[in-house]
């Protein structure tokens, strides 16, 4: 090793400046705690956040490369994020509760894992935090939804689109209500509001979106946080016991080597860097890495699988219009979750506002219409292209899996091997769920279906919590079992999907995680 | 070659810092142009050769009409030479690991050796028949002994890219009717040449 520049001690040393160490690092300052924030990526602000697809490409993965191996590989670089702000960053602000037949997959299925908590344990921290965050919804006609505090502002206008699909749904019989969206249909808590102008995954300048540059890293700056961007941590470091993580080492982006001392040490780098840097952590106390005598630290890698249905409708949709994530939702089947041959819950985020290109631009839906076929279809779409995103649950498998690799980055470090694939039950999910789509756009009035491939949605698992310390690698507040001082906050820890988008629980099971640090530190 | 009356800016053609516009080093000066621009001034190529941007700009305008003069060539080299993390072409969500550059070229190498074999000729000779001939083989995979990445995944790709070019920006958004309303503009519109001689 060479020179290491051995640095100032902290209260709360938090790595990763996404939406669950923001919050963490607020909190902590307000309970006057100093905070050091470490974030792998380059800094962003609000005025870098530019209307555009292209320059969007920027705010996610730009750090060192992840394998990714299986039938449904986990899509890392589309999915997680890079800079202040991390994945919540280019979020689409979906907020949605897990429901009570969320967490007890193994008990009641014999499937997956069961979480060490209830649904009455996460609640009243769903509804602290949307009154924090903002969240536009009508919770009376979202009749899926748990129990909870109404939603603290009105729900968003329906556009066109949401309009002509509703007509689908409604026409077979299902459900749907105003998509819950941390976006603020007023303003809120000096914020402004949402303009539908369909930005979200370039990152929302204006502040009616809910991510950190504007929720919890304002607050953790004003109470005296710091953050040093650029900065990749390596490893944790650990006291002579191996009990106790007594800081990190962390490389610049000059490649200089730092290591900074705290009394409690939070990974908060999303799912799969977390558990690159607990593998990394090799020592003679902990040889197959740290918090990993279970042997469990990056299994259970999930991600929801995800399709879109799409389609042309007679009517004008202004499918340009609205927020990114959807305008409508049906979560009709999510009860159900064993379906016989297949298995989980699902849900349809409907209406999601489309730009003309990118992944999921209107020209990249229909690959096959090329030539001089292609600008006509363009401008025919422009005016009346529809689309929904069917949202299934990933089934918790073992070999599914974050491993290192033998190749290095820049830094030496190896790089994360991610092993992902969906087995038949959950394939036939994904065919059930799809089929449906299909005879809902076509009871819509689509004059043409067409459905895109099965994708990766949403990264979790790879440091699950459980009641076990031989089968997982946290408790219920993201402490390690193997470390009195060590947690895990972010996706990561989740112990299964469910099927609904993972950024609220993630804040609400990151209060959990601070106030229960904030008792014992 | 350009000339520095060619490339003369205006204070409009100085775009600030976005996803298209891309900055060039002239007379010691830096210029920001779209791609379009840097197209129509002959900007020179950093990692395609001549050989490598006919061969694209000629299959990406059989696949999406209007992207050789939008840029396309242009926008993909500036990418290509970016240091990793800092490539914004659409293949950095499809599993495609930096440097890119290996990719693009090895493709075009073999889109190049398609067109002398089935045709004879290099892409910048083909007829628009023989060109839309290939790129449907592309789509298919049809081409056999292909020594590179699937043709198909190339395809996509390169359409990708070239549907960045033409309907990715302010101006292709708003030709085919959809109002780009931005709430921070990622920059001018395109420019043309003339535009920018003025």
């Amino acid at each position: 090793m060479e020179s290491i520049s051995l640095e100032d001690k902290f209260d709360v040393l938090i790595v990763g400046a996404g939406a669950a160490g923001s919050l963490i690092a607020a909190k902590a300052v307000q309970a006057g705690k100093t905070v050091l924030i470490l974030e792998a990526g380059p800094e962003r602000k609000l005025s870098d956040l530019e209307s555009s697809q292209i320059s969007a490409r920027k705010l996610k993965w730009g750090g060192a490369p992840v394998e990714e191996s299986g039938n449904h590989k986990i899509g890392n670089s589309f999915n997680s994020g890079y800079g202040t702000g991390g994945s919540a960053l280019h979020h689409y602000a979906v907020w949605l509760r897990l429901h009570e037949n969320d967490f007890n997959l193994a008990s009641e299925h014999g499937v997956g894992l069961d979480w060490p908590i209830n649904y009455k344990d996460l609640m009243p921290y769903y509804d602290r935090i949307q009154a924090e965050a903002g969240i536009s919804g009508d919770a009376e006609a979202e009749k899926w939804r748990p129990e909870g505090a109404p939603y603290p502002m009105p729900a968003l206008p329906v556009f066109a689109q949401g309009q002509v699909i509703k007509k689908g749904f409604n026409k077979l019989g299902m459900a749907v209500s105003p998509l819950p969206l941390a976006i603020n249909s007023q303003p809120y808590k000096g914020r402004s509001s949402c303009l539908y102008d369909g930005w979200c995954d370039a990152g929302c300048p204006i502040g009616a979106l809910a991510n950190p540059l504007v929720t919890y890293l304002p607050q953790a700056f004003a109470g005296g946080a710091s953050i040093r961007h650029d900065s990749t941590v390596s490893r944790v470091l650990h006291n002579a016991s191996g009990r106790k993580a007594t800081g990190v080492e962390y490389f610049d982006a000059e490649g200089a080597v730092h290591q900074v001392l705290a009394e409690q040490v939070v990974l908060s780098a999303f799912a799969v860097q977390n558990a690159r840097i607990l593998l990394n952590s090799k020592s003679p106390k902990h040889p197959a890495g740290m918090a990993n005598s279970s042997d469990k630290v990056g299994r259970y890698l999930m991600t929801h699988p995800a399709q879109l249905v799409l389609g042309l409708f007679e009517q004008q949709t202004d499918c340009h219009l609205g927020a990114t994530g959807g305008q409508l939702l049906c979560q009709d089947d999510y009860a159900n979750k064993d379906k016989g041959d297949a298995f989980g819950s699902y849900q349809w985020l409907i209406g999601n506002a489309t730009k003309p290109n990118d992944l999921l631009g209107i020209a990249t839906g229909r690959a096959d219409i090329y030539g001089a076929a292609l600008d006509p279809f363009m401008r025919k779409a422009a005016k009346h292209f529809g689309q929904m995103n069917f949202v299934g649950e990933d089934t918790p498998l073992a070999d599914n899996r974050i491993t290192l690799s033998e190749r290095k980055d820049q830094f030496g470090l190896p790089l994360a091997a991610t092993h992902h694939s969906i087995n038949e039950r959950t394939r036939a999910l994904v065919t059930e769920g799809v089929k449906q789509g299909v005879e809902v756009f076509k009871a819509a009035g689509a004059t043409e279906t067409w459905t895109g491939p099965t994708v990766a949605m949403h990264l979790m698992g790879g440091t699950v919590m459980g009641v076990d310390a031989k089968e997982s690698v946290c408790d219920q507040y993201g402490r390690c079992h193997d470390m009195d001082n060590l947690y895990i906050a972010g996706p990561g820890v989740f112990p299964s999907s469910g099927a609904v988008n993972p950024t609220f629980t993630v804040h609400a099971l990151a209060l959990r995680t601070v106030e229960k640090m904030l008792a014992t530190g | 070659m350009h000339t520095d009356k060619k490339i003369q800016a205006t204070r409009r053609s100085f775009l600030k810092t976005s996803a298209m516009a891309m900055t060039y080093m002239v007379a010691g000066k830096a210029l920001m142009l779209t791609p379009a621009a840097a197209r129509a001034a002959q900007m020179p190529m950093k990692i395609l050769s001549a050989l490598e941007v006919s061969t694209l700009e000629t299959l990406c305008e059989a696949i999406v009409p209007g992207s050789r003069s939008a840029g396309i060539a242009a926008f993909v080299d500036y990418q290509l030479a970016e240091k990793p993390g800092d490539a914004l072409l659409m293949g950095r969500y499809l599993g495609l690991e930096p440097p890119f550059a290996p990719f693009y070229q090895q493709g075009l190498a073999a889109a190049h050796q398609a067109a002398l074999k089935q045709f004879d000729r290099p892409w910048s000779q083909l007829t628009e028949s023989q060109s839309k001939s290939l790129v449907d083989q592309m789509f298919s995979d049809a081409i056999p002994n292909w020594p590179a990445a699937p043709a198909s995944f190339l395809f996509f790709v390169w359409r990708a890219d070239a549907c960045d070019v033409v309907y990715g920006t302010q101006s292709g958004s708003e030709a085919i009717g959809v109002p780009y309303m931005a709430h921070i503009a990622p920059s001018d519109k395109w420019l043309s040449a003339k535009e920018q001689q003025n």
